[in-house]
């Protein structure tokens, strides 16, 4: 399945709570049902990714290691 | 010339010390003055109590509190003559003092599952209980510390607490929902899920059940199974700490009562012998944990783990801990 990507972002080399804050404030720029892209780090980063975007309602397209890091497709949720 | 004070000038020639007998109130090296140790089940304090507190300081106290290491408010230098009065002033707005000796005291917990984002079971729901329902409560050698910790990484420490509770979940897989991305091979931080041919493989033995594999998968492929509360008992700190033993494990919320009766009740009877002995001391005799598990297994036989469990584990920091100190205390002679 082809994915419009609407936005990019890298997060290598920041650290909790910054990785998420980062995707949340991109993803507040977007609106609901875009696509956002996200390269990130393994250990972590990776591993609290599915969560946060779950608590906050937001739907994980893929997610797949990329070399040493990580690269995520997040869909901005439809709810709140 | 020498000054005498007047034995009827003396404030506490008519104090009330009902104020002082249920404990946590503790004597200072200060001459009359007291700390007052407070009742904080789990370390939470509602607003109204904390501003009560605050008045009550600001009057009978001095210019600080301080946080006991087991999540309690203390105010020092209260004058012996004022305890009765502070007593009264916390009651009004439901705030209880402390307890000491051998009795159930508050129980501490963190923050468990409400907010924290790796909480798997509610811990300060079941501390309020504890502290309702066996606070102060027992007829013990020693004192009984009860903990809960809302996931295995255990901060509140509950492996050494008499009795430890600790929030677990058993991840489950379907392999069906799974995509291979492997990230919870990432996740897992104790080696119980290796990637093998680009799919999971999940090794039990290794599985802390801490669930952090449930919230990493994005494909939810990862799902609870049995969750609840393992118990390990017989830790303490102080000058002998020992490490507690699992005993039991994925007991429901509405059981964790039922098994702080088997094990208070059981430190009650067989303690009865000994002289301030821990639970945890008293395990440390092999015919005593044999007697310990049989009595438990015989009201939970579907939540004690099977076979022979190790011990609660002495530890020796100051000396090593010697099988003499376990006799001299049955003996009467204490330490
Ligand atoms: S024991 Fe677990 S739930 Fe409790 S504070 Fe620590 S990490 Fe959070
Ligand atoms: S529950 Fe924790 S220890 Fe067990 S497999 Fe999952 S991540 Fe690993
Ligand atoms: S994280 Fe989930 S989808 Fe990915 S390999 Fe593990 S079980 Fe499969």
């Amino acid at each position: 399945m082809m994915e419009s990507i609407a936005k990019s972002l890298n997060i290598t080399g920041m650290v909790c709570p910054m990785t998420w804050m980062q995707i949340r404030m991109a993803l507040a720029k977007l609106s609901d049902g875009d696509v956002l892209e996200i390269v990130l780090d393994d250990g972590e980063p990776v591993k609290s990714l599915a969560r946060s975007a779950k608590e906050d309602g937001h739907a994980i397209v893929s997610l797949r290691r990329e070399g040493r890091s990580w690269r995520a497709l997040i869909r901005k949720g439809l709810v709140q | 010339m020498e000054t005498r004070t007047d034995a009827a000038e003396d404030p506490l020639v008519s104090m009330d010390v009902t104020a002082l007998k249920t404990g946590g109130i503790i004597k200072q090296r200060q001459k009359d003055l007291f700390t007052v140790r407070l009742k904080c089940p789990g370390g939470r304090l509602p607003l109204d109590r904390l501003e009560r507190i605050l008045a009550v300081a600001r009057r009978h106290g001095r210019d600080y509190v301080h946080l006991s290491v087991r999540q309690s408010i203390e105010i020092p230098y209260v004058n012996a003559a004022d305890l009765p009065a502070v007593r009264a002033e916390l009651g009004e707005a439901g705030q209880g003092i402390a307890s000491c000796g051998p009795r159930v005291r508050v129980p501490t917990a963190c923050a468990g599952c409400e907010y924290n984002p790796n909480g798997l079971g509610d811990t300060q729901k079941l501390a309020a209980l504890v502290a309702e329902r066996y606070f102060g409560t027992g007829r013990f050698p020693h004192k009984f510390k009860i903990t809960f910790g809302g996931c295995p990484t255990d901060c509140p420490h509950s492996a050494q607490a008499d009795l430890g509770f600790l929030a677990a979940v058993e991840p489950r897989w379907d392999e069906k929902a799974c995509t291979g991305c492997g990230v919870c091979a990432v996740a897992c931080g104790e080696g119980a899920i290796e990637d093998r041919d680009g799919f999971p493989h999940f090794i039990p033995d290794r599985c802390l059940y801490c669930g952090d594999c449930i919230r990493a998968c994005p494909a939810s492929a990862w799902s609870a199974g049995r969750t609840g509360w393992i118990a390990r008992v017989g830790g303490k700190h102080g000058r002998h700490p020992i490490m507690a033993a699992n005993v039991a494990t994925f007991l429901w919320d509405d059981e964790v009562p039922e098994f702080i009766g088997a094990v208070t009740g059981w430190y009650e009877r067989q303690g009865a012998r000994y002289r301030r002995t821990r639970i945890g001391t008293i395990l440390q005799d092999d015919a005593m944990w044999t007697d310990f598990l049989a009595a438990l297994r015989a009201r939970f036989p579907e939540r004690v783990l099977p076979g022979n469990l190790p011990k609660p584990q002495p530890l020796s920091v100051h000396k090593p801990y010697q099988k003499e100190y376990v006799d001299e205390y049955a003996s009467g002679g204490g330490i």
